[in-house]
């Protein structure tokens, strides 16, 4: 007794194990085989089952399936369950589905997710892009299902719809794994004032349009800061590197929390780290000076890991900046965050890879029906009334149209209003709200199509190769962002966080970045 | 035993109490034996064309990607550093509130005295986080009173050196009451008689704490520190997570094994990685529990784990 | 009692002092909680409101879709899960304290080497969710804590204080174990049981891991996970932030307060059963807890 466990006593044990092991087995046979399929060769089942041709898909030829689907947004609505309800009966009746929808807010989406794709979880459908869920990370893990034939298949005319380079945008290895939501894909931010602030100041946000970058965003943002500042103290300006971060002169490779960006000028494509060049710092130190100046309120902000989105709401918040410019902005702006504001976009909007890829669906690796997810996303985007019934919610209830074919709100809006119209699907397809010009959608394609492509268009990373250092300068950034954002991290702590990237691979990732981009020159 | 003769009737007997034992044995079966499977994700290098059974395998590179880091450094010293301090101060103090509760005449305010202590044990960490908040906050009492001493930019969530004894303090707070009224109970069982003959020798009080109450208590708090020590590559999850409201600068204190491995599969995704510390923290608390329950054997055989 | 004492005087103060450390976090949130929000932000947090407030409860509990939801998911989960768990536990522990039970020394080990090793969250989570298929249901709440081993000892050695002859004389009457387990040893031993019973539906009620990992649903979102979420956005709490009780128009909206008074609102219910479990709970433990 006093010298462990004697060797009959294991043996016991071990054989109460193996008899308690095949009982359970047998037990559990039923639920893990269907998984074991999946994991199998999906992509090869995918295309295989995908036999019957697309003329033959009527719902009654279709088994029932239900699928799952992904993606973020103002979650949760009160009368979500309603709407979706309603989806799915229009879904159930054109393609024999029922999707269990699964909205996550904006703060768990990201982490949410790397779980239910690092576990291998069999969902079909995910909301992607290079700032949320990132699209590269995730191809290069194998994530994603390569959408190609799928998209020949089963959405003709979605993959018809979309311009050919955009597709190209998506390519890693020359295959397609996002479907893209078409939207407005010349990027620069936004910067808006509320309207109240603009007429007391006589402000006129207008002149600064165009001219915002990371070098001279203090000098030309910090007059009409330091006004409102002396009347209202309550009132800070919400600043971070993440949404200026288009406004910036280079684009990123990965997305910004990644190490790796190339000039916009820069016809040698070279790779440099962001967080190292003057530009980004320049911006830093604007915040660190701005803090000091007790611009940021951020001696509260800072004891909360993100910034509150009813702050604005409740009036705390003066100039701000984010998203992107596009024609409709103000009403766009009036309808999230509940205020009027006068915007003008930040910087010269470029056509970049990031740009278009900053809003798509991708269907899982192991999801058990592709095919049927690939219909959906078809149909999501062909059929108008269902699109935006998702979007705003049951027409007469939610929203309602006015005599000129306009939308107003309805007279419950406030029970469905995620307003995240990207999200679904292309947002050429959503109601033209009251306030906003009628040829939106037309103003929007030609932006697209006037704006200065990038040098590095067409152009995707493979992340493979170094997954490992993209997680874990990731986890780098999310330590130390929120008080270089604030400005309360000094410029010690600020280099700490560069070396830290380093450390984490930062050198390894650009390295691989030239690697494949000057390989891609040659072939251009 | 097994040469004992066994008849039909305890054939019988030992049947009906394996049956009773029955569901608690396949709720351990599913939900801890099986999951000890999977340790083998923390020597694969993990991508999804292949799934988590065909990835390949890589050794101990995970391991080595996380000892050749920064960060294995810093959560091991965090989570040995922090359950050190909590067991030397948190038992030390918890003894000292048992002695000075036995001493209270007053019955009634004995009562009140436990019932209170016992508050805190019952928040859960994220109301306690609030708790803390409400104090230390950018608002809090505590915050204004320290700005009005003069101390006007002085902050609680972006000072990493007040966060080990905050931590503690609040540990401590936590659990005094709990493990307080175990310690009492030992001093109860302390036989009168030492007492008695001690008081009629003419002991002080403070001398019969010295050489009866002490002593006599050695054994439980041997007990009690061997069993914190089996825990001590664990953390409080809570404690760590939650009241410091995830605030990365204050990481350097604050990151320990349990939070590194759940941020690790959070923010980077990353299965084998985040597995490989989980397995390496199961594997050292493994050899220390071992090592504890040898040491407890040593010291009281009845209050050995197994 | 010896006639020495220590000064009472000064253990006293050192436990008033602790008292009020333990009691002031509580009023601060509450009183927080009754503040007036502009107070809040003009002049800070104080442990007494200076302007009296319950617009955070009215903003809190106008339309509590949520709240009651949160609060009907914890209550069934603590209510459900302790019942279970209780049965589970005491069946195991009863076949454990017998000490003519053939298996009992393999059986303790297969229990407490759970204690001591384990396969870590990762595996843990890839089998609960794709595997079991727990996610996103309310067991997946309940059944991970279901068998406690710390619980288990304390339960047995709770039943190994009961006298065997009275075990023995039963099965001397032809007693099966089931009928003896049911009849004798359960109402015997409800101390140990009542102990067990109220650190299960603690650890229920104040459990926040499970539903941090495996809960998307908004229906099955607990307390807990409820009220971490609100500490960084206010908006989890009334799903839209453009409603504001009819009396609260053009106000601030109370977010601080409204925190604070979730806080109380999800800590009220265990505050209500510590005193009726307290006194079962003190001689549990000092009876269980020290003999381990």
């Amino acid at each position: 007794m006093t010298k462990g466990f004697k060797a009959s006593k294991a043996g016991i044990v071990l054989t109460i194990m193996i008899f308690l092991f095949t009982m359970l087995l047998s037990a559990c046979g039923s639920s893990s085989k269907p998984n074991a399929a999946a994991t199998g060769t999906p992509a090869a089942t995918a295309t295989e089952t995908a036999a019957p041709s697309a003329a033959a898909n009527t719902p009654a030829s279709l088994p029932e399936v239900k699928l799952t689907w992904y993606f973020v947004g103002p979650w949760p609505q009160p009368e979500q369950d309603q709407v979706f309800a309603e989806v799915n009966k229009v879904i159930k009746a054109k393609i024999n589905a029922t999707v269990d929808f699964k909205p996550l807010a904006w703060g768990d989406y990201d982490q949410k997710m790397k779980v239910v794709i690092a576990s291998g979880e069999p969902y079909d459908i995910a909301f992607t892009a290079n700032w949320i869920n990132n699209y590269s990370q995730n191809v290069g893990k194998g994530a994603f299902l390569p959408l190609d034939d799928l998209l020949a298949k089963y959405a003709p005319q979605s993959f018809a719809n979309v311009p050919k380079s955009f597709w190209d945008a998506t390519k890693v290895k020359g295959k397609i794994y996002g479907f893209v939501n078409q939207q407005i894909s010349a990027r620069t931010p936004s910067i808006g004032i509320p309207k109240d602030l603009a007429d007391q100041y006589n402000f006129d946000i207008n002149t600064l349009a165009g001219k915002i970058n990371g070098f001279t965003f203090g000098n030309l943002v910090e007059p009409i800061v330091k006004k409102v500042i002396k009347d209202y103290p309550q009132k800070y300006i919400g600043m971070s590197m993440d949404q200026i971060a288009d406004a910036f002169n280079f684009e990123p490779i990965v997305g910004f929390h990644t190490p790796g960006v190339v000039a916009y000028s820069d016809d040698s494509l070279k790779v440099v780290n962001q967080f190292e060049t003057d530009e980004v710092k320049a911006f830093v130190a604007t915040l660190r000076d701005w803090n000091a100046k007790g611009y940021m309120n951020s001696k509260e902000r800072i004891s909360s890991k993100t910034d509150d989105p009813g702050a604005c709401k409740a009036g705390k918040c003066m100039i701000g900046m984010g998203g992107t410019y596009k024609p409709g902005n103000e009403q766009i702006g009036l309808a999230q965050n509940g205020y009027l504001s006068v915007d003008a976009p930040a910087n010269i909007a470029h056509l970049t890879t990031s740009g278009i890829t900053a809003t798509m669906m991708a269907i899982n690796r192991n999801s058990k029906n592709p095919e049927r997810a690939m219909m959906l996303l078809e149909l999501m985007n062909t059929d108008k009334d269902l699109y935006n019934l998702l979007n705003f919610g049951i027409k007469d209830k939610h929203y309602k149209i006015d005599a000129d074919g306009f939308m107003v709100p309805g007279d419950d809006q406030k029970e469905y209003n995620p307003y995240v119209p990207w999200m679904f699907a292309s947002n050429y397809l959503a109601n033209v709200e009251k306030g906003m010009p009628k040829t939106i959608w037309e103003d929007t394609k030609k932006i697209n199509e006037s704006a200065i492509p990038s040098k590095l268009l067409g152009f995707t990373f493979d992340a493979e190769p170094v997954k490992a250092e993209i997680g874990k300068t990731n986890a780098v950034y999310d330590e130390y962002h929120r008080a270089i954002d604030l400005g309360v991290a000094s410029e010690a702590k600020y280099n700490e966080f560069v070396a830290k990237l380093k450390a984490a691979g930062s050198d390894k990732i650009i390295a691989e970045m030239q690697k494949q981009i000057d390989a891609w020159k040659i072939t251009k | 035993m097994i040469n004992k003769i066994l008849g039909s009737r305890e054939n019988k007997k030992t049947i009906q109490l394996s049956i009773l034992a029955l569901p608690a044995i396949l709720v351990f079966f599913v939900f801890s034996y099986i999951p000890m499977t999977g340790i083998f994700i923390a020597f694969k290098d993990i991508n999804y064309v292949d799934g988590i059974f065909h990835s390949p395998w890589i050794g101990f590179d995970n391991f080595k990607f996380f000892f050749t880091s920064n960060d294995a450094w810093l959560v091991v010293r965090n989570t040995l550093g922090y359950n050190i301090v909590f067991i030397v101060v948190g038992t030390a103090l918890a003894v000292l509130f048992a002695i000075l509760l036995n001493e209270v005449i007053s019955t009634r305010f004995l009562k009140v005295y436990q019932t209170i202590f016992f508050f805190p044990y019952f928040f859960s960490w994220i109301i306690v986080a609030y708790m803390a908040y409400s104090l230390i906050g950018p608002l809090g009492a505590i915050s204004s009173l320290i700005n009005k001493m003069g101390f006007t930019s002085f902050d609680f969530y972006t000072t990493t050196w007040i966060w080990p004894i905050l931590l503690t303090l609040i540990h401590i707070w936590k659990g005094i009451g709990y493990v307080s009224i175990i310690f009492y109970a030992g001093i109860m069982g302390i036989s009168q008689e030492y007492f008695e003959a001690a008081a009629i020798d003419g002991a002080t009080k403070l001398q019969m704490i010295r050489k009866i109450t002490i002593p006599l208590l050695i054994p439980l708090i041997t007990i009690m520190t061997l069993l914190s020590i089996g825990k001590i590559f664990y953390s409080d999850f809570g404690l760590f997570f939650f009241v410091p409201r995830e605030m990365g600068q204050l990481f350097p204190v604050t990151q320990v094994i349990d939070t590194y491995v759940y941020r690790m599969l959070k923010v980077s995704g990353d299965l084998g990685m985040s597995s490989a510390v989980g397995l390496f923290q199961s594997t050292l608390g493994f050899i220390v529990v071992l090592l504890s329950n040898y040491a407890v054997r040593k010291v009281n055989e009845e209050n050995k784990l197994f | 009692m010896s006639k020495k004492t220590l000064p009472q005087m000064i253990i006293h103060f050192v436990f008033i002092l602790f008292s009020l450390a333990c009691i002031i976090p509580l009023v601060s949130i509450i009183s927080i909680s009754l503040s007036n929000e502009t107070d809040i932000i003009k002049n800070g947090y104080s442990l007494f409101p200076r302007v009296f407030d319950i617009n955070a409860y009215a903003y809190v509990l106008y339309e509590p879709i949520q709240i009651i939801n949160a609060f009907k998911v914890s209550i069934i989960v603590s209510i459900l899960g302790t019942f279970i768990s209780l049965i589970v536990m005491a069946c195991i522990a009863y076949t454990l304290s017998r000490h003519d039970y053939r298996f009992k020394n393999p059986l303790s080990f297969y229990v407490f080497f759970t204690m001591m090793f384990n396969g870590g969250l990762v595996p843990t989570y890839i089998l609960l969710s794709n595997y079991l298929h727990l996610k996103n249901t309310i067991w997946v709440l309940i059944l991970p804590y279901v068998a406690v081993p710390w619980f288990i000892l304390l339960l047995r050695t709770f039943m190994q204080k009961i006298p065997y002859d009275i075990i023995e004389s039963c099965m001397m009457d032809g007693a099966s174990e089931f009928r003896i387990f049911f009849q004798i040893i359960l109402p015997l031993a409800k101390p140990g049981l009542a102990t067990v019973a109220l650190f299960t539906i603690l650890q229920y009620w104040n459990d926040w891991f499970l539903s941090l990992l495996y809960i998307e649903k908004e229906s099955l979102v607990p307390l807990q996970y409820m009220l971490y979420r609100m500490m960084s956005n206010i908006a989890f709490l009334t799903s839209s932030s453009n409603q504001l009780p009819p009396g609260l128009n053009n106000a601030v909206i109370p977010s601080e307060s409204a925190r604070m008074a979730m806080a109380i609102l999800a800590a009220g219910p265990m505050l209500a059963v510590f005193p009726f479990f307290q006194q079962y709970f003190v001689r549990g433990l000092t009876v269980g807890a020290v003999k381990g």
